[in-house]
């Protein structure tokens, strides 16, 4: 009978051990999934932002145009500044979880932060469009 | 911690100090605008020489940035090795986080 419950808990051991790995294993999956979605994201943003910045540049050189569009949009221009100030807040709280991932390497933190970063990257475009529509985009 | 593990986590403490001065900047001016918005965006419109550089190396910021989520890209298709691009993708975000940090700060000390 000794025999038996030991049998019993070693089997019950290795199928905790198994469903164990099997859950890693399956974390492992979805956060390599999340990565990707994740730098689908960030190249998505990343090739709108380099239009619109690249958009800007071309406007933003005619200064006294920008400015005076600037001066006659005031209310618009604090919106984007509060987008920016949101992508900031973004950006600070997901690199400081990336950075904790890095020293403590528990995944929860990588996944984490890359959302704050994703939610970053989306406020920053939608700086970027309405500036570029406020200098007459 | 290997080498390139401290590198990180000294370019992710760099960008994050450099984030917190433009953060810190950006809220004023925010609550600047918000309060006197009238007469911050005509002190931008005075001093345009200065005000819109600031905004074009601003926007030069955000350029660096999307090269750096360019290149992270890059890495997941296979066009370029992990090694390198943890070498140059802090490289990119710390630059231009310094950039918008500079920018910011001016721009709000031209407008104030």
């Amino acid at each position: 009978m000794i025999i038996s419950v030991t049998l019993n808990n070693r089997s019950h051991a290795n199928l905790f051990k198994k469903r164990s790995r099997d859950l890693h294993e399956a974390i492992a999956g979805m956060t390599d999934t999340f990565a990707l979605i994740r730098e689908g994201v960030f190249i998505c943003f990343g090739i709108f932002l380099l239009f619109c910045s690249f958009s800007l540049l071309n406007k933003l050189s005619r200064r006294e145009i920008s400015a005076a569009r600037i001066f006659l949009e005031d209310v618009l221009f604090s919106r984007i500044i509060l987008a920016m100030l949101c992508f900031l807040v973004l950006s600070l709280v997901g690199s400081g979880l990336v950075g904790i991932y890095l020293i403590s390497e528990m995944e929860v933190f990588r996944v984490a932060g890359g959302i704050f970063l994703m939610g970053g990257i989306v406020f920053l475009s939608l700086a970027l469009y309405e500036f570029n529509r406020i200098l007459g985009g | 911690m290997s080498a390139l593990q401290a590198y990180l986590v000294f370019m992710t403490a760099l960008g994050g100090l450099a984030g917190i001065v433009a953060l810190y900047f950006m809220l004023r001016l925010y609550m600047l605008l918000h309060s006197h918005g009238k007469y911050t965006t005509a002190r931008i419109f005075l001093r345009k020489g200065e005000t819109i550089g600031m905004l074009i190396l601003m926007t030069v910021s955000f350029i660096f940035f999307a090269f750096g989520r360019i290149l992270s890209f890059l890495w997941l298709l296979g066009c370029m090795s992990e090694h390198l691009m943890l070498l140059l993708r802090p490289v990119l975000d710390v630059s231009a986080a310094v950039i918008l940090s500079y920018a910011i700060t001016s721009f709000y000390k031209e407008v104030q």
